[in-house]
C-alpha cells in the first residue's frame, strides 16, 4: 500500500499531552478500581505501622503523579499523522506500534471538540467516525486549526454528502462561531430557561440530592444538624407531638429549610452541569445531515447523516412531561454498547445525536427528516394514541418473574429465622405477601406503557414505568427477528417478537402469535427484498 | 388484542413494494429473487425443520457425562480430604450436609446426561433462500431469523470432542452483535457447505446492495 504522498507528518500540539495523560489516569483509575483497590487497602496497616514507609509517602505520590504525566508525554511524542490524498494515516504507540490507515470514503461522520484550553489557543480534537467499529478509531487531540481546516476540505472532496456546508461551515469554523446562518437551517436552539428544565429533569438529581444530604451531614456534625434529624425522627414517630410544642414547630420549619436548601444545592448542580455540557445547544439540518453544537467550556459538535440512523429513541421521564417535552437521541451502527457498559469496558464510544429537550412537534418532524420519505405512519411520541397495546396476560407474566426473583431472597430470610435469627417467620411471610400486590400495581403500570405501532415500512414501540420511551425504526434496517414464547404464551397463543438491529435489541412482548409470525414474516420480507444500504 | 398488522401483514398486502415512494430505488423483481412475493414466503411454523445431526445428542451426553465425572472426581476428593481424615466434622453443625450435597451433584450430573435426549430432538434449522432460520428451546421456545444481506460474517468451530463426532458448528454474526446466533451439531460436510452458501449469499447481496 503506497498512498499518494502528499502532506508531511504532523504532530499534535503539546496541549495533547493532557489528553493522552487523561486517559492515561482514566485507565488506570478503572483498573485501580477494578482490581486493585483491595491490595492497597491491604498495605494500609502495614504501612501504618512503619514509620520510615510514611515518612517516603510523599514521594511515592509524587511518583505516582508523575508518572501518567511522562507516559503521557511519551505518547504524544510518538503520535503522528498524516493528512494524505485519499485517506489519513496515523501512527501512535510507543511499544506496540499501531499504524492506522483511515481512507476518507469509509468516513461517516466528523465530531469535534473543543475544550477551554483548546479554545484559548485555537486548537480543536477531531474525531472521525468509521463504518461498522464500536470505537472511536480517527482521533487527533489537539490539532491546529489550519490542519483540521485541511483534513475537513480533504473529506469533503472526497466524500461531497458529508462535507459541513460551504461558507465557512467546517468544523473550525462553527467553533468559531462564524457561519452560523450558512449550515443549513437551524432547527433547535436551547436557551437558558432549557438549560434550567435539563437540571431540573436530570435523573441524577435526586442522587445527587442525596448525596447533598449525606455530605451536609459529614461536613457538620455539629449541634446545627442533629437537632434537625432529630426532629425529623420524632416527626416520623409521632407527627402529632412534633406540633404541640412550639420549639418542635421550630424545629420543623428548620427542618424544612435544611430540605430545601440541600434540594437547591443539588439543582444547582445539576443545572450546572446542564449548562457545562448543553449551553447554546444548536440543532442544524441540511442536505440529510444533522449536526448539533453545544457545550459552555468543552464544546462538542456531533455530525450524523440520516440514512445512518439506526434508531431513534424519544424518552420522557415524569419531569418531562410536566414541561411538556422531550429528549431524543438517533443511534447509528457504531452505538452499540451504551454509555455506561462502555465505560465499563473501557471502549471510548463516538459522540451520539443526543437532543436533551425538544417540544413534541420538533421530534415528529426529526422523525420525518431522518426517516426520509419512509415510515410516515408511526409516531415517535409516547402520548401517541395510535399504539396498540400488548396483551393483559404481560402483568401476570410479569408478576410471577418477580415472584421467582424474590423466592431465593425471601427463602433465605425464612431460612435465617428458621435458624434462629431475631426476626419472626411470620413477619417475613407478611412482607412477602405484602409485595405481591404492589409488584402487580408496578407490572399493571409497566403493562399500560407498553406498546407498539407498525405502519408498512417502520415500527415504534414504547416502553416504561414511570416515564415512558419510543423506539422507532426503519423495518429493513433489522439485522435479525426472533420469535420467543414461553410456556404461559404458548398456553395462551402468544408470543414475544424480537428484533436486533445493528445498535440494540428491541423486543415487543406479549402480541397474538399469529400477528408476531406474520410480523417477523413481514420484517424479513422488507428486509430482504431492500436494495438499499442499511448503514 | 385482536390480530393486528393486518394492514401490513402479508395476507392483506400482496405487493408492499408498490405503496413506497417512487423515490426509493425498491428492488426490481427480477431473476435475483423469484419467490419474494409475499403469500410466497412459507410462514416458519410451515417449514420444514432440518434436524441436527444424529449423533449431536449422543456426542452432548458424553460432554457432560466427561463433566459429570470431573465433578465428581473433584467432590470425591474433597470428601476424602475433609470427612475421613476429620470424620464427624459436620456431625455437630449440619450431618445432612454431605449427602444433600452428593444427592444434588448425583441429581445435577444424571440429568445433564439426560437433557440433551430431550433438548436436540426440538432443534432445527430451515436454509431458505434468503434467510436461515433456527429453532431452539424445550419450555422457552423460540425462533431466530437471519437474512442472508444483513450477515456480516460467518465462523465455524469445532472442539476436538466434535471433530471425534464428525461435527463442528456454524456462527452467524449479524450487525450489532448479540448471543444465541451458532447453530451447534451439523455434520461437519454439512457445516462447511452452509458456510460456504452463506457467504456467497453475502458477497451476492453486498455486490448489489452497495450501490448508493
Amino acid at each position: 500500500m503506497n498512498p499518494p504522498a502528499t502532506g508531511d507528518w504532523l504532530r499534535s500540539s503539546p496541549f495533547a499531552i493532557a489528553f493522552f495523560t487523561g486517559r492515561i489516569v482514566r485507565t488506570a483509575g478503572r483498573a485501580l478500581i477494578q482490581g486493585a483497590l483491595v491490595p492497597l487497602i491491604a498495605t494500609v496497616p502495614l504501612v501504618r505501622d512503619n514509620p520510615r514507609i510514611i515518612g517516603a509517602l510523599p514521594l511515592v505520590f509524587g511518583v505516582v503523579l508523575l508518572l501518567p504525566l511522562v507516559a503521557g508525554i511519551v505518547q504524544w511524542a510518538c503520535f503522528r499523522f498524516r493528512i494524505a490524498e485519499d485517506r489519513l494515516l496515523i501512527r501512535h504507540g510507543v511499544l506496540r506500534k499501531t499504524a492506522l490507515d483511515l481512507p476518507y470514503e469509509r468516513v461517516q461522520g466528523i465530531n469535534v471538540r473543543r475544550s477551554l484550553v483548546d479554545r484559548l489557543f485555537g486548537l480543536v480534537t477531531v474525531t472521525l467516525d468509521t463504518a461498522g467499529s464500536v470505537q472511536t478509531e480517527g482521533r487527533l487531540p489537539s490539532i491546529r486549526m489550519e490542519v483540521a481546516d485541511r483534513l475537513q476540505r480533504r473529506v469533503t472532496t472526497l466524500r461531497p454528502g458529508l462535507g459541513l456546508a460551504a461558507g465557512g461551515g467546517s468544523p473550525a469554523g462553527t467553533a468559531r462561531g462564524r457561519g452560523a446562518t450558512h449550515d443549513g437551517r437551524i432547527l433547535l436552539k436551547l436557551g437558558p430557561t432549557d438549560m434550567v428544565r435539563i437540571g431540573i429533569a436530570n435523573r441524577n438529581f435526586i442522587f445527587v440530592a442525596a448525596l447533598v444530604g449525606v455530605l451536609g451531614d459529614l461536613l457538620q456534625p455539629g449541634d446545627l444538624l442533629d437537632p434537625v434529624l432529630e426532629a425529623i425522627e420524632a416527626g416520623v414517630d409521632s407527627a402529632a407531638s412534633a406540633f404541640t410544642g412550639l420549639g418542635a414547630l421550630a424545629q420543623a420549619a428548620l427542618a424544612a429549610i435544611v430540605i430545601a436548601s440541600i434540594a437547591g444545592v443539588a439543582l444547582l448542580l445539576t443545572v450546572t452541569s446542564a449548562f457545562l455540557r448543553h449551553h447554546a445547544f444548536t440543532l442544524r439540518h441540511d442536505g440529510g445531515r444533522f449536526r448539533s453544537h453545544a457545550g459552555l467550556l468543552t464544546q462538542r459538535e456531533v455530525l450524523i447523516e440520516a440514512p445512518k440512523v439506526q434508531q431513534l429513541t424519544v424518552s420522557q421521564d415524569l419531569v418531562l412531561r410536566w414541561f411538556r417535552r422531550y429528549r431524543l437521541r438517533a443511534l447509528p451502527a457504531a452505538a452499540l454498547l451504551s454509555p455506561d457498559q462502555s465505560r465499563a469496558a473501557g471502549v471510548e464510544v463516538p459522540d451520539v445525536l443526543d437532543v436533551p429537550l425538544l417540544g413534541g412537534r420538533l421530534a415528529e418532524r426529526l422523525r420525518t427528516l431522518v426517516f426520509a420519505r419512509e415510515a410516515r405512519g408511526i409516531s415517535v411520541l409516547p402520548r401517541c394514541r395510535a399504539f396498540k397495546r400488548v396483551s393483559p396476560w404481560y402483568i401476570r407474566a410479569l408478576v410471577v418473574r418477580y415472584c421467582l426473583y424474590a423466592a431465593p431472597p425471601f427463602g433465605f430470610l425464612l431460612f435465617l429465622a428458621w435458624a434462629g435469627a431475631p426476626f419472626g417467620t411470620s413477619t417475613i411471610l407478611s412482607w412477602w405477601a405484602g409485595s405481591i400486590p404492589a409488584t402487580a400495581l408496578a407490572a399493571w403500570q409497566r403493562w399500560r406503557r407498553q406498546g407498539y405501532m407498525l405502519d408498512g415500512e417502520g415500527l415504534a414501540s414504547r416502553s416504561g414505568f414511570l416515564g415512558s420511551e419510543v423506539k422507532a425504526f426503519l423495518l429493513r434496517k433489522v439485522q435479525s427477528v426472533t420469535v420467543k414464547q414461553s410456556p404461559l404464551q404458548r398456553r395462551k397463543d402468544l408470543a414475544t417478537l424480537q428484533v436486533q438491529l445493528a445498535c440494540g435489541i428491541i423486543t415487543v412482548p406479549y402480541i397474538e402469535r399469529s400477528a408476531a409470525w406474520r410480523l417477523r414474516d413481514y420484517i424479513l420480507y422488507r428486509v430482504e427484498s431492500s436494495r438499499r444500504r442499511w448503514h | 388484542m385482536v390480530a393486528e398488522p393486518t394492514d401490513a401483514g402479508p395476507a392483506e398486502d400482496p405487493a408492499p413494494a408498490g405503496d413506497s415512494p417512487p423515490a426509493e430505488p425498491e428492488a426490481p423483481a427480477g431473476s435475483f429473487n423469484p419467490e419474494v412475493p409475499l403469500h410466497a414466503l412459507p410462514g416458519a411454523e410451515a417449514v420444514d425443520w432440518v434436524p441436527l445431526h444424529p449423533r449431536f445428542a449422543r456426542r452432548l451426553q458424553v460432554g457432560a457425562f466427561l463433566r459429570s465425572v470431573v465433578y465428581v472426581a473433584a467432590a470425591g476428593g474433597l470428601h476424602i480430604t475433609v470427612l475421613v481424615r476429620n470424620p464427624g466434622a459436620f456431625a455437630a453443625a449440619a450431618p445432612w450436609l454431605p449427602a444433600f450435597l452428593w444427592t444434588l451433584l448425583a441429581t445435577f450430573s444424571v440429568w445433564s446426561v439426560i437433557w440433551p435426549l430431550i433438548a436436540v430432538p426440538r432443534r432445527g434449522y430451515v436454509v431458505r433462500e434468503k434467510d436461515l432460520l433456527y429453532k431452539s428451546g424445550v419450555l422457552w421456545r423460540s425462533v431466530k431469523a437471519f437474512p442472508f444481506n444483513r450477515v456480516q460474517h460467518t465462523k465455524l468451530d469445532s472442539t476436538p470432542l466434535d471433530r471425534r463426532f464428525g461435527l463442528a458448528g456454524l456462527s452467524v454474526f449479524p450487525a450489532g452483535g448479540g448471543r444465541g446466533n451458532r447453530i451447534r451439531g451439523l455434520g461437519q460436510e454439512t457445516a462447511e457447505r452452509l458456510r460456504a452458501y452463506i457467504s456467497e449469499r453475502i458477497e451476492s447481496g453486498a455486490g448489489t446492495a452497495e450501490g448508493r
